[in-house]
């Protein structure tokens, strides 16, 4: 087989199944932490597929979304559990359970 | 023999994620899937990555690709140990089959923040002290 075909027949496939298992895991999840990293996850397998694409149809504008990407999942994580750690916090200050 | 190598890192990367998502997916508790979850995306991601240097060739490229990967790296484990510490401060669960918990009484539960060494030591011998006294 070609690259061309490895790819499409052996890479995608793998990534879009990883990315249907994480999808059950973002909608199953028990709390609120468990659809975050999974959606953290989402988005870094994105990156993966993104750079799949950018070998086979040979765009290298590609890699550039790639850090766009990278960046984003960083931030929104952390936003996240900073936002969550705060939450609790004013819970407590408050008394709203 | 550039393609067999493209061909070799991108199957290894994709391999990795898709047993990262397996493992999310089946693991029993969050902080057994957050393990899961960032050492596998760190690694596949980057042997992906690394296939599209391969690929195209050319040094501009390449460095492009380095500062993704090395982005990664530094950035995948500090937002997911933030996430775990968030997780720990909101108490939940771990699996029953936990053996040990090494940030317990180590952490202040209201801010997140590790409590500084001579505290813990405090506390510790007030709850000597206390037994002493029952």
């Amino acid at each position: 087989m070609s690259l061309d075909q490895w790819i499409l027949y052996v890479i995608l496939p793998m990534m879009a199944l990883s990315m249907v298992l994480i999808t059950i895991r973002v909608l199953r999840g028990p709390s609120l932490m468990d659809r975050v990293v999974a959606l953290d996850l989402l988005v870094i397998v994105s990156i993966g597929g993104l750079s799949a694409y950018a070998v086979l149809y040979d765009m290298d504008v590609l890699i550039d979304i790639t850090l766009v990407l990278a960046l984003i999942a960083f931030l929104s994580s952390v936003g996240f559990a900073v936002y969550h750690m705060r939450s609790k916090k004013e819970k407590d200050r408050f008394d709203l359970h | 023999m550039a393609e067999i190598l493209v061909i070799a890192l991108l199957l290894i990367g994709a391999l990795v994620i898709l047993i990262a998502s397996i493992g999310l997916l089946r693991m029993p508790d969050v902080y057994l899937r957050m393990s899961s979850a960032t050492i596998a995306a760190t690694f596949g991601v980057a042997s992906m990555l690394l296939a599209v240097a391969i690929h195209f060739g050319s040094l501009g490229q390449a460095l492009h690709v380095l500062g993704v990967i090395v982005f990664l790296i530094l950035s995948v484990p500090v937002g997911s140990h933030m996430l775990g510490i968030a997780a720990y401060v909101a108490e939940l669960p771990m699996w029953k089959g936990t053996v040990t918990d090494q940030l317990k009484d180590k952490i202040n539960l209201e801010t997140g923040c590790v409590k500084p060494q001579r505290e813990v030591q405090s506390e510790k011998e007030e709850d000597i002290a206390e037994e002493d006294e029952l």
